[in-house]
């Protein structure tokens, strides 16, 4: 830790530095002819989708509501003129109510891009208008893209886009975001709008007379004070200080504390009135004025319904199973348990041809290099070390294609949806489901974007406890490990003991979330209403795309950064190596054994070939009594070396849980990136003193070695699921929360790890 | 010799890339309008916003 305080404050530094350089390149930028444009609008509405379409990135659209929380950017040439794009967050309204609406209205107000691309999802269009009358009230330049034209058909909703651009006074595009179809005349249009450079004017709607005379006064007030008019329009400002905005009762206090006080009390004595009077707060009323506006532009005959409005659409009909509170959850179960069971029937020969490629390219260093460092290394770090984490590519492979089916089908909403009720009674948010999924709540998933996607809950204490909590999901490097030891021993229940300690790891995750919530986090729960997108074909081209993304970062990730680790730690388990005297003594007792055999036997040992020779009785006790000799002392130079001496250490404590030195060493590597695990046993394994064929698998080595059973595996899965979380999603969790929470989580997690596989040991092995 | 001056010049190497590596990841911690998703390289990422900045560059 203390080299990463270093490295802070090198980085740190240098930041400082950079910013110049930052602030000399946005200039440049903003001088150029370019077009901004920023993309808005409610979540699900296709804002990702139609972003993907245009910048042509290939970033992965999730059903899951909130799925972007920073603003993402993306550059694009439409007839010569070039565009940046940026993805705003998916939000309902401008109100700074949760963290992506501040998001997007900073965004908008301090960049001001030349134009807002609103996309509106035709199929829930009076919904979608509501931010949409947001957009008109700041005044930003506008463009309606009224996406999902064809889901809007097949439930038979009609809208005549042109009337609807003619009582609004915009543009409106009708588009289907996934084909593409009308994104050309939107960015025409965008174009169009930016090219003529109008000032931001705010719509005026009508909020009723009480506060239409307020907002008057207020906006008079502000603009003879020139109040916040740097950003803000007058009446932008007014609304939100009518609707108690915090984020502008803020920046008021700020900017002018007098008027700010003038005008909050102001707004009190209206605030007084209407409760008095309505019984209701102005922002109720503003809401409701609002949605009058879009009601009054709707049934001017914008929008039509072919079918009886109280007809169930497809998605609601399979909704009403798939969701339901008794079958729902029991059809989750069965569909897990479904993708468990496809992942290892379908991978188990492509796995066996990648453990018989590694065996052979071992074979052929084995027979091209002279013995020596070199080869070790070779063999040992990078065939049995990176060799045994390439070697699940197969089944990582056919796990993504299962999850890429739930995913863009949009049965992983319906998965979030039902937890959501689960959540709520362990003192998490509903919007806590979706960083748990993302992390690995189905398997292969990460946790550092899953402590990332924590950044959508507003209460800090709920973030916390979600933030602390997801790294005890399965994420994509614990799955090889886990693969690895339910493989090697409960090969006849693969897919059973893959759904069981699934389970395992979200009854630890919640009841961790609900201990936290009852202790160090308390306090009390807050609503989230969550919605669910329709259900969708998967494409055949997004399903191979999302497989091949994951499938290929899991190849990327082992052939640099796990190889690279691997190869250090080869060295650690290599150096110092055997003090000359100890080597002195190997070498003397073998040529003691070697003397007591004939000269003719010694010819045999020494001349035979492994492929075509057979020896003789007294040969093969010769060559057998000398791999003892060598077994033992390469077991020797790996428990003094500086790795085997570390796992040497931790071995009086560690032996509770059933882990020897040599998993110890593993374990210690795992913090760097869970893979590591399987990369270490293997270099472990093959260097140490074990003694198997040396064309076994790693798994079959684990179980030739008799500090490995049944019990020391389960031991082992509890602990590698529930330790530490890797460096890297410490680093994100101290960048989200703190360093004192970060090393919180690592010391929380492994105590509790520890215990639980110590348990399990001890308990195993009373039960025989 | 030979094996001992190559194996010693790929551990360096493992090291200079794994020190780099570490040297982003905590740039990109101090770093609010950095994700260090983008660095991690889990299979994971895929999920979040690094893959859609890494294409734009």
């Amino acid at each position: 830790m203390a080299v990463v305080a270093v490295l802070y404050q090198i980085v740190t530094a240098e930041k400082q530095t950079n910013n110049n350089i930052t602030t000399s390149v946005i200039s440049k930028q903003m001088s150029d002819k370019s077009i901004t444009v920023a993309l808005a609008g409610n979540p699900n509405a296709g804002k990702t989708t139609l972003f993907n379409k245009l910048t042509g990135a290939r970033q992965h659209v999730g059903n899951y509501p909130g799925i972007t929380v920073d603003h993402k950017e993306g550059y694009f040439n439409h007839d010569g003129r070039e565009i940046v794009i940026t993805d705003l967050p998916g939000t309902y309204s401008l109100t700074a109510y949760s963290v992506e609406e501040i998001v997007s209205r900073d965004f908008l107000t301090t960049q001001r891009p030349d134009v807002v691309i609103n996309i509106v999802d035709a199929s829930n269009l009076e919904r979608n208008l509501y931010l949409t009358t947001q957009f008109l009230e700041m005044g930003v330049p506008l463009v309606i893209a009224l996406n999902m034209m064809d889901v809007a058909k097949d439930r038979g909703i009609e809208i005549k886009f042109a009337k609807l651009a003619e009582l609004l006074g915009i543009p409106v595009v009708p588009i289907i975001a996934r084909s593409g179809k009308g994104t050309d005349e939107l960015i025409r249009q965008a174009i169009r709008i930016a090219d003529s450079d109008k000032k931001w004017i705010p719509r005026d709607i009508s909020y009723g007379e009480d506060l239409d005379e307020v907002l008057m006064e207020i906006i008079a007030a502000i603009e003879k004070a020139s109040f916040l008019t740097e950003r803000y329009h007058a009446r932008f400002t007014a609304i939100k200080y009518l609707e108690h905005d915090d984020q502008m009762l803020t920046k008021g206090q700020e900017a002018d504390q007098e008027l700010a006080r003038q005008l909050e009390q102001t707004v009190g004595t209206i605030s007084d009135h209407l409760l008095k009077t309505m019984d209701v707060y102005p922002e109720a009323i503003i809401a409701d004025h609002r949605y009058g506006f879009i009601k009054s532009i709707i049934r001017q005959g914008v929008m039509t319904h072919k079918f009886d409005t109280d007809r169930l659409y497809t998605s609601d009909k399979i909704d009403k199973v798939l969701t339901n509170r008794l079958l729902g959850p029991l059809v989750m179960l069965g569909i897990l348990f479904g993708l468990y069971q496809f992942t290892f029937s379908w991978s188990e020969l492509p796995v066996a041809w990648m453990e018989g490629l590694f065996s052979w390219l071992g074979a052929i260093v084995e027979t091209t290099l002279p013995d020596g460092m070199l080869k070790s290394m070779v063999i040992s770090g990078v065939i049995d070390g990176v060799g045994g984490v390439l070697g699940f590519v197969p089944l990582i492979m056919f796990m993504f294609f299962g999850i890429a089916i739930l995913e863009d089908s949009g049965y992983l909403a319906r998965v979030a949806f039902m937890m959501d009720r689960v959540f709520r009674m362990f003192g998490l948010h509903g919007s806590s489901v979706m960083p748990f999924i993302v992390s690995g709540g189905i398997a292969g998933g990460c946790a550092v974007p899953g402590v990332m996607a924590t950044r959508t809950l507003r209460s800090p204490k709920e973030r916390m406890a979600t933030l602390l909590t997801v790294p005890f999901m399965n994420c994509g490097a614990k799955v090889p490990v886990l693969v690895l030891l339910i493989g090697a021993f409960f090969a006849d229940h693969k897919a059973l003991y893959m759904f069981l300690f699934t389970m395992l790891a979200w009854l630890v995750a919640l009841f961790a979330a609900k201990f936290l919530r009852m202790t160090v986090l308390k306090g009390e729960a807050t609503p989230f209403v969550m919605e669910l997108p329709p259900y969708r074909f998967p494409t055949l081209r997004g399903l191979i795309i999302h497989t091949w993304e994951r499938t290929w970062q899991y190849i990327k990730k082992a052939g640099t950064v796990i190889l690279g680790i691997s190869i250090l730690l080869w060295a650690l388990m290599t150096f110092p190596g055997l003090p000359q005297s100890e080597q002195d003594t190997f070498n003397a007792a073998r040529n003691t054994i070697t003397n007591s055999y004939s000269e003719a036997v010694q010819r045999e040992v020494m001349d035979f070939n492994d492929n075509t020779d057979v020896l003789s009785e007294k040969a093969l006790e010769l060559k057998n009594r000398l791999k003892e000799i060598e077994q033992e002392e390469s077991g020797l130079t790996l428990r003094n070396s500086v790795a085997g001496r570390i796992g040497s250490f931790f071995e009086p404590v560690s032996v509770y849980a059933g882990f020897d030195w040599k998993t110890n060493i593993a374990m210690l590597g795992g913090f760097a990136a869970k893979e590591v695990i399987i990369s270490t046993l293997g270099t472990v394994y093959s260097m140490g003193d074990i003694d198997v064929d040396d064309a076994d698998s790693l798994g079959k080595r684990l179980v030739k070695d008799p500090s490995w059973n049944s019990v020391v595996a389960v031991s082992a899965l509890i602990f590698i699921m529930f330790y530490a979380p890797c460096f890297v999603t410490v680093v994100c969790i101290a960048k989200e929360a703190s360093w004192k929470w970060a090393f919180f989580s690592m010391a929380f997690n492994t105590t509790f790890a520890f215990f639980a596989s110590v348990l399990v040991f001890q308990i195993g092995n009373l039960l025989g | 010799m030979w094996q001992t001056i190559i194996t010693v010049l790929i551990v360096a190497l493992a090291l200079f890339f794994i020190g780099k590596k570490l040297y982003y990841i905590v740039k990109q911690a101090v770093d609010p309008k950095q994700d260090i998703s983008c660095s991690c390289g889990c299979s994971g990422c895929s999920v979040s916003n690094c893959n859609s900045r890494e294409t734009n560059k």
